[in-house]
């Protein structure tokens, strides 16, 4: 029995061990991998850094860790140094853009993505792969939040991560990512606000512009699918412009603006917003009417009743002289007639 | 008059105002917004599931400008002191695969709410002047459509170029082949975090899309020491 136990305790550890390994084995599916590959040089390089994906959109489990694959190749004659960063991802002050980096947003969740490179030399026509790493906390809440991975790159100069960032400008990209953590999502998706820019037309402006506004303050970020239909004084549809796949954040406002270009040249016209979010509720909102009135028109219609009414008027009058006129002959003639 | 004479005018009235009920009529069918061509759609929309896969790529920031060395050697002269200067300016080109668009922003680089120009380059700890109090300074446009008054400085965009023909942001008012002080055209420079559309593109810019830009400032009236200030813009390329 004494010779047994110590056994017994030898073959629980290391069975607890074993399973320790699995565990950690199965939860870690971001093994660091890191791939180089060298391109053939091409007689005209763009001179760019390409960037992929330029939007990540993924669920995501609290406490399981998984890997995004991130790809970046150098197109130039020349080598670059770049440099990757996460970042929180917030609301855009511009309704027009989609999102901004900031320190901490509200939703961040920079702090669970971790890219397996942080400075980096990429050669001339060079491509690099590696795992954007993503560790949700054990309680990451229930929704999107919202990431981000800065890729700052400029001409290699000196060791890597070196490089002079003082200058004036800096261009930088964002690769946004967004992690949905899966459970009773709440959407609440409106159309806030469907504002005409020009109410009336008079010129040659051949273009009417509306800016469709939507608010989306549901726990996930919404993907806004629909038509705009404009319809006539009449109520036939006079024209139809889609509006494809715009992302909404949750909790942000976004305008996106629709443009009727080949305007007709005369007519009254009134948007009717049909969209749908991702939960396929259908949301309807019509908007502020444009009046499209060119200023000849006006003097056209005015010239077109005027003018007949002087034409009439003026071949009355003359007719009204030649019956004069010949009245006064007949009664020459018949006042002489009766003389004789 | 005989009824034989009123038959005709009735004919001649009708005749007369026909060209009336013509441009009525021809209102009337233009009104409806009924066309022969058909009207121009949007793009399909596309379906999002997992990961959305549209690339981007942007230039490194040493492109651009008419000075020796582009972008990296943007600067304005001890002439702002006293009159309106605009830097050498600099070019931002990037392109997308992305259906719905892609953009150019622009911020301030220095962290928290320290004004442009007012961050230590060397990181010394000691502001390089006074961005204090008013008179000390000078200041940072605020908003869009501004003129670049007394002890202001902004950005300002001169021009988009590239096959793609980008189109001017939101945070610009619109381009300027030669922005002068008075242009209502200066943009103001935003703290991080609130970074304003430079350029945008509405679909994908498969090739080329670039926007040249100038710093500008009008330091008269302004009262700072003598000694190299410097800021750092930052720009951002990204899908929207």
């Amino acid at each position: 029995m004494d010779r047994i136990a110590p056994l017994i305790v030898r073959v629980v550890a290391l069975a607890a061990l074993f399973c320790a390994l699995l565990t950690v084995g199965a939860s870690s599916a971001a093994w660091a991998k890191i791939e180089r590959t060298q391109g053939t040089p091409s007689a005209d390089p763009t001179g760019r850094l390409f960037i992929s994906p330029g939007r990540v959109e993924s669920d995501v489990q609290p406490g399981v860790a998984t890997s995004i694959p991130v790809t970046l190749t150098n197109d130039s004659d020349g080598p670059f140094d770049v440099s990757v960063r996460a970042t929180d991802l917030g609301q855009a002050t511009d309704p027009r853009s989609v999102a901004t980096s900031v320190e901490d947003g509200e939703f961040g969740a920079g702090d669970w993505i971790q890219p397996e490179i942080s400075d980096i030399r990429l050669e001339p026509f060079e491509t690099i792969t590696f795992d954007l790493l993503v560790n949700p906390p054990v309680d990451a809440p229930i929704g999107t939040n919202l990431a981000g991975l800065i890729v700052d790159s400029t001409d290699a100069d000196g060791p890597v991560g070196t490089a002079d960032t003082t200058s004036m400008f800096r261009i930088e990209g964002l690769i946004q990512v967004f992690l949905t953590v899966p459970g009773p999502v709440k959407h609440d998706l409106t159309i806030t606000d469907v504002a005409v820019r020009d109410t009336v037309i008079l010129g040659g402006q051949r273009f009417a512009v509306w800016d469709v506004t939507f608010r989306n303050d549901g726990t996930v970020n919404e993907h806004v699918s629909g038509t705009v239909s404009i319809r006539s004084m009449f109520g036939n549809a006079a024209h139809r412009e889609k509006i494809a796949n715009l992302l909404v954040l949750r909790g942000a406002t976004r305008t996106t603006r629709v443009i009727w270009r080949d305007l007709p040249w005369v007519g009254a016209f009134t948007p009717e917003v049909r969209v749908r979010g991702d939960d396929a509720k259908l949301m309807t909102k019509t908007g502020d009417r444009v009046i499209v009135l060119p200023w000849w028109l006006p003097v056209l219609l005015v010239l077109a009743v005027l003018v007949p009414i002087l034409v009439i008027w003026w071949r009355r009058r003359q007719e009204w002289k030649l019956y004069l006129e010949a009245e006064e002959d007949d009664g020459s003639f018949e006042h002489g007639g009766g003389a004789y | 008059m005989s009824a034989k004479q009123r038959m005709p005018k009735r004919t001649a009235r009708l005749i007369a105002f026909g060209p009336a009920l013509v441009i009525a009529c021809v209102t009337a069918y233009a009104a409806s917004g009924v066309s022969l061509v058909g009207s121009a759609t949007g793009a399909a929309t596309v379906g999002v599931t997992g990961s959305v896969s549209s690339s981007f790529s942007t230039t490194p920031g040493t492109t651009g400008g008419s000075g020796a060395t582009g972008c990296a050697d943007e600067a304005i002269g001890t002439s702002f002191a006293s009159a309106f200067a605009a830097s050498n300016g600099c070019t931002v080109t990037w392109s997308s695969n992305n259906a719905t668009g892609s953009e150019v922003v622009f911020e301030n680089d220095n962290a928290g709410a320290v004004d442009f120009f007012c961050a230590d380059p060397d990181g010394a700890g000691a502001l390089p002047r006074s961005c204090a109090a008013d008179g000390n300074t000078v200041d940072d446009l605020t908003g869009s459509g501004n003129q670049l008054v007394a002890q202001g400085f902004g950005l300002a965009l001169v021009n988009t170029t590239g096959g793609d023909g980008a189109t001017a942001g939101t945070g610009v008012s619109a381009a300027d082949a030669s922005p002068a002080d008075t242009d209502s055209i200066w943009a103001g420079i935003p703290d991080q975090g609130s970074a304003v559309q430079l350029c945008r593109y509405g679909s994908a810019n498969a090739t080329t899309s670039s926007c040249n830009f100038v710093f500008g400032a009008l330091g008269k009236g302004a009262t700072q020491g003598a000694g190299d200030y410097s800021g750092t813009l930052r720009l951002t390329a990204q899908l929207t």
